[in-house]
């Protein structure tokens, strides 16, 4: 029994943290570190891009809405491994693997989160805008004061739905190899065959439960602070797996809450 | 840096082979599962409007668990784990199959991605308008003849789109099956990569290769969409 207890104490803290006699911190540590990081970066990234795709210009909407379309189409794994080779030639940065991963994983996180931020910016009333003109704000001073705070606050839940999803992508850090949760899953059951359906189980229920409660708070937030004018918004966290869809839902309300009828039961009468 | 480019590398033998192979697998690899999670997700789907209470449950507990698990772990699982928890007349020789990580490339797909297809068509299941089920149910219709000929053919139309996006989703999934062996494209760069460091010149083939298929099929989706005659629903 205190074997058994034991076994999970140690397997449990190589998973959440790494080896840290060997002065590197790994295992879940690095993926939420790696994921919150690229999200951090990502939406000062997206937010120039955001900012662009929703001008009336077409020379600052269209490059930004190919950039978006872009990086969207590419497997990130394969962004990853694109970034590593291609950043030491046009640029005369020299990264390590994990920072490499890193910037890719901003990169790409941008080109979503910069469709948050259309939307989000889209979501803020025209009238505001205008409002904002009319007491004599330019254009930008109206955008930077007026319309960007307003569509920030939309955008919360966006970024908290949006985490757990780059918190998935991140483990393309062990493909690299990077000493992240599945890699020391896999080295534990390399040196203890005999606990391999164990040893995933226990990778399993951290993953499991990271997602589950980053999946409850984005929901809470969106309880909180409301998500009605951010359809967009909404989509892409829906789109992305986190949420329910929402336009589907919202029609539903509008008709009478008919329930389906149950398999198997006779509806008919 | 100096680097020059050399970009006859990635268009000769044997590494064009490679390439042109990994795209055939990559491509084979997203049509399967997109089948399989289309069935497996359609099952769950219905189960979830299952009489029985314990079904509506299973359902709803096996999105829950695949949706937040992330697909590598999957991958890793049917590939490593899965043949030892088969009982072994099954698991053995699934396991010694030469082949046998492209079938847990397929299942693993079909697991990451059939709980996003099942809440699709649920959430299109809900949109129906109650009339319809009230509607049909009075010219008699049996439960089955509702569910298949009113009320799924009007969820399928207004689940369309999101599917689709769901299709692009999992043809750019396929990607990470290189970490078990798939030899697919991905696979195929790293490949050349290892062997000649012109890995920069396949990833590029390759990136241009996934952008193409992706925005093609985006392409493709939003045509169908708009083709659509939203009238008759």
């Amino acid at each position: 029994m205190t074997a058994i207890v034991s076994q999970l104490l140690n397997d449990g803290k190589l998973l959440l943290v790494g080896d840290l006699a060997d002065g590197h911190i790994g295992g879940l540590a690095v993926n939420l570190y790696a994921a919150v990081l690229s999200l951090g970066v990502g939406f000062v990234l997206a937010l120039p891009i955001g900012v662009a795709r929703s001008s009336r210009l077409r020379l600052a909407r269209w490059p930004a809405q190919a950039y978006i379309e872009f990086v969207k189409a590419v497997p990130i794994l394969l962004f990853v491994f694109w970034l590593y080779l291609l950043l030491p030639v046009v640029t005369p940065l020299s990264l390590p693997a994990t920072a490499s991963a890193i910037v890719s994983f901003a990169i790409y996180s941008s080109a979503y989160l910069a469709e948050v931020v259309r939307a989000g910016i889209e979501s803020v009333p025209e009238g505001q805008y205008e409002a904002a003109m009319s007491q004599g704000f330019g254009s930008t001073g109206a955008l930077v004061n007026v319309v960007l705070p307003q569509a920030l606050r939309n955008m919360i839940p966006c970024f908290a739905s949006f985490l757990i999803s780059i918190f998935k992508d991140t483990s393309v850090l062990y493909i690299i190899g990077i000493a992240d949760i599945y890699e020391l899953g896999v080295a534990i059951t390399e040196h203890h065959p005999a606990r391999l359906a164990q040893v995933y189980m226990e990778m399993g229920v951290i993953l499991f439960v990271v997602c589950y409660a980053l999946a409850s708070a984005a929901r809470w937030l969106e309880r909180r602070l409301g998500m009605a004018h951010c359809q967009e918004c909404e989509a892409l966290a829906w789109e992305r797996g986190v949420i329910q869809p929402p336009s589907t839902t919202r029609l539903n309300k509008d008709t009478n809450e008919a329930s389906p009828p149950r398999l198997g039961q006779t509806t008919a009468g | 840096m100096h680097y020059s480019f050399d970009w006859s590398i990635p268009f000769q033998p044997p590494y064009l082979g490679w390439l042109v192979r990994g795209a055939v697998l990559t491509m084979a690899l997203a049509a399967a599962t997109t089948v399989t999670s289309l069935a497996v997700g359609t099952a769950v789907c219905l189960g979830r409007f299952s009489a029985r209470a314990w079904m509506r449950r299973l359902c709803a507990l096996y999105i829950e668990v695949t949706r937040n698990v992330p697909g590598l772990f999957w991958i890793l699982f049917f590939y490593f784990v899965f043949p030892d928890i088969l009982p072994h007349v099954l698991g053995d020789p699934l396991g010694r199959y030469a082949h046998f990580s492209i079938v847990a490339s397929v299942l693993a797909l079909t697991v990451d991605n059939s709980p996003y297809v099942a809440e699709i068509l649920y959430s299109g299941v809900q949109a129906v308008p109650s009339g319809q089920w009230e509607a049909s149910a009075a010219t008699g219709l049996s439960s089955a003849q509702q569910w298949w000929s009113v009320i799924f053919p009007q969820a399928a139309r207004m689940s369309a789109g999101p599917l689709g996006t769901r299709v692009i989703h999992n043809f750019k999934n396929t990607s990470l099956c290189m970490v078990i062996a798939t030899p697919e494209l991905t696979w195929a760069t790293q490949q050349i990569q290892s062997l000649t460091f012109r890995g920069l010149e396949a990833t590029t083939v390759a990136t241009v290769f996934y952008v193409t298929v992706s925005l093609t099929l985006a392409g493709l989706f939003s045509v169908l969409e708009s083709r659509v005659d939203w009238s008759n629903t």
